[in-house]
């Protein structure tokens, strides 16, 4: 089916929907025909066969119709859809920009914060430092504190 | 003929099925949100430790603490704003 699909998609949409037109009309006629032969004398006979092209051509020809108009439909809908796609990446792309220039700030000034408080802790070191004996369980349960409890447990 | 009828009109409603080929990327996160965490700074023991050190110490493991704060708060942000941008696309 999907061949089939492709092939008329070589074909001009103009000159096809036409043929699709034509064949559901061809149907159309042959169906009323076939009514109607019993009305002309000695065509009787041929009312079943007329009635069964008529049928097939009717119902062929509403397949190709309604495969073209979904096909149409179904077309436009994507065109629409990648035109948002391609919008929201673009917008995407914008808030990146902005969230990577906000933490990029930010982080700046948690250094310079940092900065600012170590150069004030070398400047109080002998005032801090002058009346404070530190023992050293004290240390080993300060780096115990900040050891990372998930590397401890490999 | 009624038969040949329903298979046939069967056949008809397959013409209107098809699929839609649209592809969306997935979103980029910043370069800067991709870094791994560092670890905390330990005292050097390695030779005497003063208060001094220690306050030290703990100013730049809070400066890593809120490094890492702004670098998760944008995560969030990230997230939010994606979500937000692709749940308009219909």
């Amino acid at each position: 089916m999907g061949q089939l699909h492709w092939m008329f998609s070589l074909i001009p949409d103009d000159f096809l929907v036409w043929v699709y037109y034509l064949l559901t009309g061809a149907g159309v006629v042959l169906y009323i025909a076939s009514k109607l032969v019993n009305l002309i004398p000695m065509m009787g006979q041929y009312k079943f066969p007329v009635e069964l092209i008529g049928v097939t051509i009717l119902v062929a020809g509403s397949y190709l119709l309604g495969g073209y108009g979904t096909e149409m439909s179904w077309r436009e809908r994507v065109k629409e859809l990648q035109a948002k796609v391609v919008e929201a990446e673009q917008k995407s792309e914008k808030v990146n920009t902005v969230i990577q220039t906000k933490v990029v700030t930010k982080i700046q000034v948690v250094e310079k914060q940092v900065e600012v408080v170590r150069t004030q802790i070398q400047k109080d070191k002998e005032i801090i430092n002058a009346d404070c004996k530190i023992p050293d369980i004290a240390i080993i349960d300060y780096n115990k504190a900040i050891a990372d409890p998930s590397e401890e447990k490999k | 003929m009624k038969k040949i009828l329903a298979i046939l009109l069967l056949v008809t409603i397959t013409g209107c099925s098809t699929t839609a080929p649209v592809v969306t990327k997935f979103p980029q996160v910043p370069a800067e949100l991709v870094q791994p965490a560092g670890k905390l700074t330990p005292l050097d023991t390695s030779k005497k430790v003063e208060l001094s050190d220690i306050i030290e110490n703990a100013n730049e493991n809070a400066g890593k603490y809120y490094a890492l704060r702004e670098k998760y708060n944008a995560w969030i942000e990230w997230y939010n704003s994606q979500k937000k941008i692709f749940d308009d696309i219909k």
